[in-house]
């Protein structure tokens, strides 16, 4: 019974090694693979591997008053600056992975072309619905969004817009998602 | 043969640390649950993966909020009482079991904000419940040589794919990393590109530093305890520059498996 039992751990742990080592062979896993992993028991291990990161992302709005005006962008900043204590304590990241992921995935829809698909997707949509809720300049009617992306420590104002998001009107009682 | 028992208790305890300190910053993060919040409930319910939906829908009590405090906070209880047993003698199978599905729905939960050293923690911890449930009597051993195997893969791939690109060799890409805000501070990209080949050489120790430490499990005692002692200060370090916290505890966390894998290997 005892030996069984042995032979069928070996067995769970075997494939399992197999398939992390199936996973590591391309930046995106097999399509069977991604549909297998629903519980990401199969990680891949590429640590800022082939191409890192090498940009900040920053999420900026601005609103359409009443008069028609236009006001200036303000600058949302989802996290402050990492603190010392950051290799013990460091939330903020978090944060920061969520927007990095949304900024990313967001311009390469945006790169296909799919505007209805893009203007749907669930990054999009949280991101609107976390503008939506900030502050409004008294009498704001539409509200729109950009993300910029800057690429120098020493000079974090050097911003490129990389895309802006359609004007959408603001409804006190209903945000993007269907209630 | 050297028990595994004591080392799987190990793995067991410092992962559970690293669970517990990232439910914390997940509580901390509490504002992003809420209705106006980026990870708000209704935006994680349109995620692509189908497998995925009747599991958020079947718990959508407890991952909605504000239900969802009540999850990170069974979280930080689950993973302190585990680290409490963890030094005390062995972890009960249903507390170990509690841990590792709570920080699955986590995952799940939050899986856009969580990085790859989220993720090495989570299968570490359910490579231990695996040999923990197990009722052989060599599934602990299996399951710490399973998790050396991972380690080994982990810091392999992460240096081949490195290798293979010459930004990554020539340091190119290791000061545009410390160019950013996210990843970067502002003394460390000044130490790094004060000289001309010094991130060249930074680079180099990190991609040959991970290809030494993925044989660590398969070496000698002395010389795995050398190369996971280094491993220690990269991860330390890299945890102190670029704020990744949480690679301290994921990997730190196998390092008893690649020890427990190296004495057995050679024993005496």
């Amino acid at each position: 019974m005892l030996e069984l039992a042995n032979l069928a751990t070996a067995l769970i742990f075997g494939c399992w090694l197999v398939l992390s080592v199936i996973r590591q062979l391309k930046e995106k896993p097999p399509g069977w693979l991604y549909k297998l992993d629903f519980l990401y028991l199969v990680g891949s291990w590429r640590f800022f591997g082939p191409e890192p990161l090498t940009r900040d992302y920053h999420l900026f709005y601005r609103d359409v008053l009443d008069n028609g005006e236009m006001t200036r962008w303000i600058r949302v900043t989802p996290v402050s600056s990492k603190t010392p204590w950051a290799i013990i304590w460091n939330p903020e990241q978090r944060l920061r992975r969520w927007f990095i992921n949304a900024a990313e995935a967001m311009s390469a829809s945006k790169r296909s072309g799919n505007a209805p698909t893009f203007e749907r997707s669930p990054f999009y949509l949280a991101i609107l619905n976390h503008v939506e809720s900030l502050a409004r300049f008294g009498q704001s009617r539409a509200r729109q969004f950009a993300i910029a992306e800057s690429q120098d420590i020493r000079d974090p104002d050097d911003l490129r817009i990389m895309f802006c998001s359609a004007l959408h009107f603001l409804d006190p009682d209903r945000g993007p998602f269907p209630a | 043969m050297t028990a595994a028992e004591p080392f799987l208790r190990a793995v067991i305890g410092i992962n559970a640390a690293g669970g517990f300190i990232s439910a914390l910053e997940l509580l901390r993060l509490y504002r992003a649950f809420q209705n106006e919040g980026l990870f708000f409930w209704k935006g994680a319910q349109l995620r692509r993966r189908r497998a995925v939906r009747p599991i958020l829908n079947l718990f959508r009590s407890v991952l909605a909020w504000p239900g969802i405090l009540a999850l990170l906070s069974s979280r930080i209880a689950t993973a302190l009482a585990c680290v409490v047993c963890a030094c005390f003698g062995p972890v009960p199978t249903l507390l170990l079991a509690a841990y590792v599905a709570i920080g699955c729905l986590l995952l799940l939960r939050t899986h856009h904000a969580a990085d790859g050293a989220e993720q090495f923690m989570h299968i570490t911890a359910a490579a231990c419940l695996v040999a923990v449930v197990s009722r052989g009597s060599l599934a602990g051993e299996i399951g710490l040589f399973f998790l050396s195997a991972q380690l080994s893969l982990a810091y392999a791939t992460s240096a081949i794919v490195k290798i293979a690109h010459s930004d990554w060799r020539n340091g190119r890409f290791l000061t545009e990393i410390f160019a950013t805000e996210t990843f970067g501070r502002r003394w460390a990209f000044e130490v790094l590109t004060a000289r001309p080949q010094r991130a060249k050489w930074a680079s180099r120790v990190v991609i040959y530093g991970e290809l030494l430490c993925c044989l660590a499990p398969w070496s000698p005692p002395h010389v795995a305890w050398a190369l996971l002692a280094a491993a220690a200060l990269f991860h330390i370090s890299v945890g102190a520059t670029m704020g990744l916290n949480m690679f301290v505890f994921a990997f730190a966390a196998a390092f008893p498996a690649a020890i427990y894998t190296s004495r057995v290997l050679y024993p005496g």
